[in-house]
């Protein structure tokens, strides 16, 4: 009899896997627990989660909740509007393609264009002040407070959640529709018993790689803020500091709470999406 | 760029990826060291691990008899130059890292060492890179060819990397020029130049520039004051922090002031959050910049390009003196050319370049003396008078200092 070859296929992606994803975690943990003289020792992981370190991590899973809400809500309506969109035509294609391309713009560039845009002397700063004497800047409204880096952040967050909704909500049948308003629903029937049942799985992986996506986010938010309470730059003060020496033990130390916040985020998510499937089968 | 689905997986990879080549490379130092030493010296270009195995190969070495004698004045003081040089252009290139060009004129000092040695290849890796990210490249390229010969780092890393014996200890043939205070006793590193604190303003931005700091505090200057990054990561932020804790009170050894006068700062709205680069300045976004006076003459330029009119002040209030120290790396590929590139730095030549740039070069003194500095080479430096205030920190001075902003800046200004 000839054995099955075909997870050999898989190789490849175990590897990668392997050397790129279990390594380095696995050495964030070992550096986390092993201090300068090689002694190891848990007191770094234990000050990487209490005073102003776990106020940061208070922090960054806030800001990263709430942009992760924005982006869930308005790429979710966008995306909707996009698919009962019939005319024109091309308009759809557009808000497609431009959603690939801002999903994965990031970084500097995009921080810079933000500073550009809504900044101090941004344009749009100044065009509102000049048109219609309003000053942006004249209330608590900054680019690194939490509401400025939300609207920083929706620029990738949102088209990635239109990217990941757009199918589930083509998936919608008419026919769902209609079974409903013959039997008795109401449109709130429909997206209460129907609709939103149905999108749950999408919508709430949506929601874990927006909150992901946002929590480790470290060149957009080092470009424009200096916020200490946002982790990744917070573990950037200890790793890569000028001034900071001896620390690396408590840089590896954030980053593994950061990996255990991670795998109880997936884990809740791996919950929530069974009980949301529960339907199909 | 941040990837679609997986910049959390990156965002972990990339500081594991970090730890991970960290502790291979501590593996390296202990068990291959030996090995490699020995393999560098049956090859014929060896990279001069040893000041002995460098002077029996090398030509110039040939015709001295006495090689012991070359190797305690190499070693000691610095040796005769014309030797080091020879064995720096047999080696060929000086691995260098972390050197912007705007930096203290450290595009016109690679230049120079080109000119002078034509042939050497100086190559400069990751100009941006920190202090840290320095000492994190000695690390994990131990033994590789592109390995930093030559480092420019805060004092605070340089004590590190001394505590960790990553240093040659050099002492150039100009080093008695050098004040003590920026030099190692035991000559593992020297600051060859160094500055004060000065802010770039945008005058057409800011017509009424901040001459000090105490200035910075009036409401007029509403969100328009930028630091250059955080004091507990940069060392521009750091003396920034220090100078304005000298001119509210504080000292050398009382950082607080500084922290709270920040923290002021931040309460009044006067301080913005956004972090100075050239692209902010350039771009008006950060009209009060508050920086090294060695990066802010090529910067001013570009501004000035850009349709910006500008004005340097140098703070009188607070003035504090920060250095970058200047050290050989311990069995980095090219030994002599490590070494030389120290000679070059430390040099008229050198030292007149991190005067173009507007850094204090060390040598300053005797310079002046020689009468080697004309008034055009001084344009772009600060005041005489406040030169002459200048003091140092010490590395305990500096520790101190750190801890408290580890503690307070967060809380007080940076979070608040």
């Amino acid at each position: 009899m000839r054995r099955d070859r075909s997870w050999l296929g898989l190789v490849p992606l175990l590897l990668f896997l392997f050397l790129f994803l279990i390594v380095p975690a696995v050495s964030v943990f070992q550096r986390a627990l092993t201090d300068n003289d090689g002694n190891l020792g848990t007191k770094a992981l234990k000050d990487a989660f209490t005073g102003q370190n776990f106020d940061a991590f208070e922090f960054s899973v806030r800001l990263s909740a709430q942009a992760a809400l924005v982006g869930v809500v308005i790429g979710t309506l966008l995306a909707y509007a996009a698919s009962v969109l019939r005319r024109p035509r091309w308009l759809r294609s557009v808000v497609t393609s431009f959603s690939g391309v801002a999903a994965n713009l990031g970084g500097i560039p995009l921080a810079f264009a933000f500073i550009a845009l809504l900044g101090r002397q941004g344009l749009l700063t100044k065009i509102l002040d000049g048109l219609f004497g309003f000053e942006l800047y004249g209330g608590s409204f900054t680019l690194d407070s939490t509401w400025g880096l939300t609207t920083v952040y929706s620029y990738f967050n949102v088209p990635l959640m239109v990217l990941i909704t757009l199918p589930a909500i083509d998936g919608l049948k008419a026919s769902w529709r209609e079974a409903c308003s013959n039997l008795g629903g109401t449109s709130w029937t429909y997206w209460t018993r129907v609709g939103l049942p149905v999108l749950a799985p999408s919508i709430l992986g949506g929601f874990l790689l927006l909150f992901a996506n946002s929590f480790s986010a470290y060149a957009t938010a080092a470009a424009i803020s200096q916020k200490s309470l946002i982790v990744p730059l917070r573990i950037g003060f200890y790793l890569r500091g000028d001034v900071s020496a001896n620390e690396d033990q408590l840089g590896f130390s954030l980053a593994a709470w950061m990996i255990v916040i991670m795998a109880i985020s997936m884990g809740l998510y791996w919950i929530l999406r069974k009980r949301a499937e529960r339907w199909q089968r | 760029m941040r990837t679609k689905r997986t910049t959390m997986v990156i965002a972990i990879v990339l500081s594991a990826g970090l730890a991970l080549a960290a502790c291979s490379s501590d593996s390296a130092d202990t068990t291959a060291a030996p090995v490699e030493t020995e393999a560098a010296v049956a090859e014929t270009e060896a990279a001069a691990v040893e000041t002995e195995a460098a002077a029996v190969e090398t030509e110039a070495a040939a015709a001295e008899t006495e090689a012991a004698a070359a190797e305690t004045a190499a070693a000691a003081a610095g040796g005769d130059l014309t030797k080091l040089a020879a064995d720096c252009t047999t080696e060929g290139q000086v691995n260098l890292i972390a050197l912007p060009d705007e930096w203290a004129n450290y595009k016109g000092i690679l230049q120079s060492f080109r000119d002078k040695y034509p042939g050497v290849k100086n190559p400069v890796a990751n100009p941006d890179a920190s202090s840290k990210d320095e000492m994190e490249a000695v690390k994990t390229l131990a033994g590789q060819k592109d390995q930093p010969d030559n480092v420019d780092v805060s004092p605070a890393i340089a004590q590190e990397m001394v505590a960790a014996g990553m240093f040659e200890p050099y002492t150039p043939t100009s080093a008695g020029d050098v004040p003590a205070s920026l030099k190692d006793p035991a000559g593992n590193w020297v600051g060859s130049y160094y500055g004060i604190m000065a802010f770039l303003v945008n005058t057409k931005i800011v017509p009424n520039a901040p001459k000090t700091f105490a200035d910075l505090l009036k409401p007029e200057y509403k969100g328009l004051v930028a630091l250059n990054g955080d004091p507990r990561e940069s060392g521009a932020a750091f003396a920034a922090v220090m100078a304005a804790s000298i001119a509210n009170g504080g000292s050398a050894d009382d950082i607080l002031p500084g922290v709270k006068f920040f923290a002021d700062l931040k309460k009044s709205g006067n301080l913005g959050g956004t972090d100075v680069t050239k692209a902010t300045m350039v771009a008006g976004e950060t009209p009060i910049s508050i920086d090294w006076s060695y990066n802010l003459p090529g910067i001013k330029a570009d501004m000035e390009t850009a349709g910006f009119t500008t004005a340097l002040a140098y703070p009188t209030d607070g003035v504090y003196g920060g250095f970058y120290a200047q050290g050989v790396v311990k069995g980095s590929p090219h030994q002599a050319c490590g070494k030389l590139w120290m000679e070059h730095i430390l040099s008229d030549e050198g030292a007149l370049g991190y005067l173009g740039g507007g850094a204090i070069p060390a040598r300053f003194e005797a310079l002046v003396a020689a009468g080697k500095v004309t008034e055009e080479a001084k344009v772009n430096l600060p005041p005489a008078e406040l030169i002459s205030k200048i003091a140092f920190l010490t590395p305990a001075q500096i520790t101190a200092a750190k801890d408290v902003l580890a503690k307070e800046w967060g809380p007080q200004v940076a979070d608040a």
